[in-house]
């Protein structure tokens, strides 16, 4: 018996139902989600990205961060995202009608970023968060993206968006937990140990104390002297991505579908 | 476990069918197969041991994935090492350069050996073999370099993606020729599956393309859709009846037995086709598109138990009575081993796809551990086995170590088992962790002992809590079967290494040739 048309139509079937539905049906009746305009005004939500803001996507299209951080905000129970503050909503399709491709991720290594733009808004936070994650959040998993920044001797004007911080790795002889306590007092606000040095912030003002507090063998600035940190072209960019990531306007009842609040 | 066991059936014929085995014993059919296996040498051979060489990469890539995810600071300061690259990098390589390549390696020989035809101008599949694997070295530099469109499963950019187009297109149309010329007219499930496959593929990797890569792209979400509806066909329509189709070749023809029920395998090849395709959606439950649409594929990821349960009866009834074989024949472990995951993994997605058991586990590694359960633990478990049972006859020697066979098996048994159950109960923990519980299981059972700890963290599943458990906590709860993860991939690297220095030691001329030697013939080397 030859098989072969038949075989050949069945396949042919079951596909083309399949993507009738998954690919056109939704494709069709997605295809008038607008931007809704503020009565009154001529602001619409949401807003296209500015140029900056497109390279900055582009940026973290490079870097995979889609692997580890989400972008949609989900309802009910689901990971208590509303109560986490991720979102003040649900996210809609209305949210993504400028993004090219939609990255709404897979995985939540870190944290749900689709509104990341409305709770974090300082862009040395985001720079030395970038440069260096665990210094802001110790213990944190997020990969360094510190190959977009340059280490460079300070010129004749310091770049106005080198990093601001003050970090100093202290190494210490003998019992770390009294020298510790004792930095502590005199301003040195413990991040980490690393590989047996222990970095953290400290008061430039008191600085030099740090050094004379008995039990400490060195203290090392995290920048050396003379030097400075500076983003590239990409990190600003991606700053500026990453703080337009605002989707906490309203949205009509009636595009707010979905089982969930 | 180096000399076939006696058991194989290489005298019996590419028949089947029950009731035709015994008929096809002629000499003819001997000559038939040794003109077959002469034609598709070259081509076949360089599909496989190119495979293995991104099987390489990619657990390289893996491993170093791994360890970022528990270590970020790890060599953060080089920009094409960083966890952003290296993890689509892996994923790219074992689904385009190791599934895909050994994938279409074994289909072109069993599409040759069902349809009883030599393959006609082998050249053409030696160039699309060529191409695939420049296509594949493009996109790992362009993913590595930065170039990536985060698109989970096409983060090749363009040019690396048209490459393989072009020689996908090739492969799909030899196979089809192929087929029209076929002196078998029985046609065989494993053909039903690969044809299936390749007609699939390209219509779907064009689509998504078009669709989401390019400046036809649609707007907004749909686009997601349209994503994961490729995203799962690539596994469910594509790898999926490659690895089926090895199973009903191999496991009959080592076992000398056909296949259970024919009719069930009928059955179950309809029903997949008919509900894996419309599955898609089910990765975006809670997601920001249409209920309707997350619904159908729900509807139809359940489903799937019906082709998956006659699968599961037709594999396992015909292994069933021969189990003492898996003492000898190393095809037949890796088989066995990969027809049972295949069985549990897709009851696992079943059930991971009804909304109740999707919200803890969505967005946790207990999904990574479904993937690898999926697309490791049945479909390259069952590549393993084909490319054992045939390379020897494709080269016309046996691999020369037993005992590197053995280190094969059982470092990745143990290193996909392992890997299975941590992420399992390291991303349950995570998901439950985040979703309801008031506090972390892990101090829980610190508190309270084991038992009445896991009792007093399932009590807590009653409300929604205003304050949920930090996300930091649940993190650094987590960490600790990240570890566990990268000691199994250490176990699975040590797994793929033994198998690759088999390969090539097998393709550049080591091991003795095999023992039937009136079959070569021609061009055995001593
Ligand atoms: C390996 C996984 C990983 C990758 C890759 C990653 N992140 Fe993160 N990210 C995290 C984790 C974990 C946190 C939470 C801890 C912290 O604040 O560092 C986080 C936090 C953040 C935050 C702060 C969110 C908040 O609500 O506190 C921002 C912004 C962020 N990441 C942006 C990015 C960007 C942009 C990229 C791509 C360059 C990226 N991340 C790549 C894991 C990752
Ligand atoms: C050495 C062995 C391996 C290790 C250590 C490993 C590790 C990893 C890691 C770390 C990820 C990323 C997970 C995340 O983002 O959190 C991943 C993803 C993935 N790996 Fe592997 N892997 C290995 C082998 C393989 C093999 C051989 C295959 C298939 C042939 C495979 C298929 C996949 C798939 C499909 C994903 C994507 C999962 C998803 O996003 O849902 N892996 N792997």
């Amino acid at each position: 018996m030859n098989f072969g048309p038949l075989l050949f139509l069945g396949i042919f079937i079951t596909f083309i139902s399949a993507w009738i539905g998954l690919v056109f049906a939704p494709a069709a009746s997605l295809k008038n989600v607008q931007a809704t305009v503020v009565e009154g005004s001529t602001v619409a939500n949401p807003r296209p990205y500015t140029g900056q803001e497109l390279l900055g996507r582009e940026i973290y299209q490079h870097n995979g961060c889609v692997y580890c951080h989400t972008q949609q905000v989900r309802g009910g129970t689901y990971n208590n995202d509303l109560e986490r503050g991720w979102g003040s909503r649900r996210s809609n399709p209305q949210d993504y009608i400028y993004d090219r491709p939609v990255l709404l991720g897979t995985m939540r290594t870190g944290p749900d970023l689709a509104n990341v733009g409305a709770r974090l808004t300082n862009d040395n936070w985001h720079f030395t968060h970038f440069y260096d994650p665990q210094l802001i959040t110790p213990g944190s998993m997020m990969a360094p993206i510190s190959f977009l920044f340059e280490l460079r001797p300070i010129g004749q004007t310091p770049a106005p968006d080198a990093l601001k911080f003050n970090y100093v790795f202290i190494t210490i002889a003998g019992d770390p937990g009294k020298a510790l306590a004792e930095l502590k007092t005199a301003g040195f606000n413990l991040v980490e140990q690393r590989g047996g040095r222990y970095v953290g912030g400290f008061d430039p003002a008191k600085g030099q104390e740090l050094a004379k507090i008995p039990g400490v063998k060195s203290v090392e600035p995290y920048v050396p002297a003379g030097h400075e940190i500076v983003p590239t072209e990409d990190a600003r960019n991606l700053v500026a991505y990453v703080k337009s990531l605002d989707h906490s306007y309203e949205v009509p009842p009636a595009a707010n579908y979905g089982r969930l609040k | 476990m180096s000399a076939p066991a006696p058991t194989e059936t290489e005298l019996v014929g590419d028949r089947l069918d029950p009731g035709g085995i015994q008929a096809q014993n002629t000499a003819q059919m001997l000559s038939e197969r040794q003109a077959i296996d002469a034609s598709c040498r070259a081509p076949v051979l360089l599909f496989l041991g190119s495979s293995v060489f991104w099987l390489m990469v990619g657990t390289i890539l893996a491993l170093l994935a791994s360890i970022k995810l528990h270590t970020p600071t790890l060599h953060s300061n080089i920009s094409f090492l960083t966890f952003g690259r290296v993890r689509p990098a892996h994923l790219d390589m074992v689904a385009f350069g190791w599934s895909a390549m050994v994938g279409l390696g074994v289909s072109i020989w069993t599409v040759c050996r069902l349809c009883r035809v030599p393959l006609r101008f082998p050249q053409m599949i030696v160039m699309a073999a060529i191409i695939w694997n420049i296509g594949v070295a493009a996109g790992l530099y362009g993913v590595l370099a930065g170039q990536s469109n985060s698109i989970e499963w096409i983060e090749f950019p363009q040019y690396a993606t048209f490459t393989l187009f072009v020689a996908f297109a090739i492969v799909a149309i030899w196979t089809i020729m192929t087929f029209t010329q076929r002196r078998e007219k029985h046609v065989y499930v494993s053909l039903w599956y690969i044809f299936a496959s390749m007609f699939w593929f390209p219509w779907i990797y064009a689509t998504v393309q078009v669709l989401m890569n390019s400046p036809y792209a649609v707007q907004g979400v749909p686009q997601e859709a349209i994503h994961w509806w490729f995203g799962h066909n690539t596994l469910g329509v594509f790898f999926t009846p490659m690895g089926l189709a090895a199973i009903y070749y191999l496991l009959p023809k080592v076992i000398g037995r056909p296949i259970h029920s024919y009719a069930l395998s009928i059955l179950g090849f309809w029903s997949l086709a008919l509900f894996y395709n419309w599955a898609g959606a089910h990765h975006l439950i809670a997601g920001p598109i249409p209920a309707w649409l997350i619904t159908m594929s729900i509807v139809s990821s359940v489903m799937m138990f019906i082709p998956v349960t006659t699968t599961a009866i037709n594999h396992h009834l015909t292994a069933y009575q021969h189990l003492d074989m898996l003492k000898f024949s190393p095809v037949l472990r890796f088989v066995v081993f990969g027809a049972m995951a295949y069985t549990l993994v897709s009851f696992q997605g079943s059930m991971m796809s009804v909304r109740v058991l999707n919200e803890p586990f969505h967005f946790t590694h207990h999904t990574i551990a479904h993937a690898h359960l999926g697309l490791y633990g049945f479909y390259t478990m069952v590549m393993f086995g084909a490319v054992y049972y045939i390379m020897p006859r494709l080269t016309g020697r046996e691999f020369f170590s037993a005992h590197l066979m053995r280190v094969h098996f059982w470092c990745v048994a143990i290193g996909i088992v392992l890997m299975f159950f941590t992420l399992t109960i390291g991303g349950a923990i995570q998901g439950l962790d985040w979703n309801q519980a008031k506090r972390p299981l892990h101090d829980l059972i610190k508190e309270q002992g084991f038992i009445s700890g896991l009792e007093a963290w399932f009590d807590r599943f009653k409300a929604r809590q205003d304050q949920p458990i930090p996300f930091m906590t649940v993190l650094h709860e987590v960490l600790p079967y990240l570890w566990i993860r990268t000691f199994s991939g250490i176990l699975i690297f040590l797994g793929h290494s033994a198998f690759a220095i088999l390969v090539f030691w097998n393709l550049f001329g080591g091991g003795v040739t095999r023992i039937r030697t009136m079959l070569w013939p021609q061009k055995v080397s001593a």
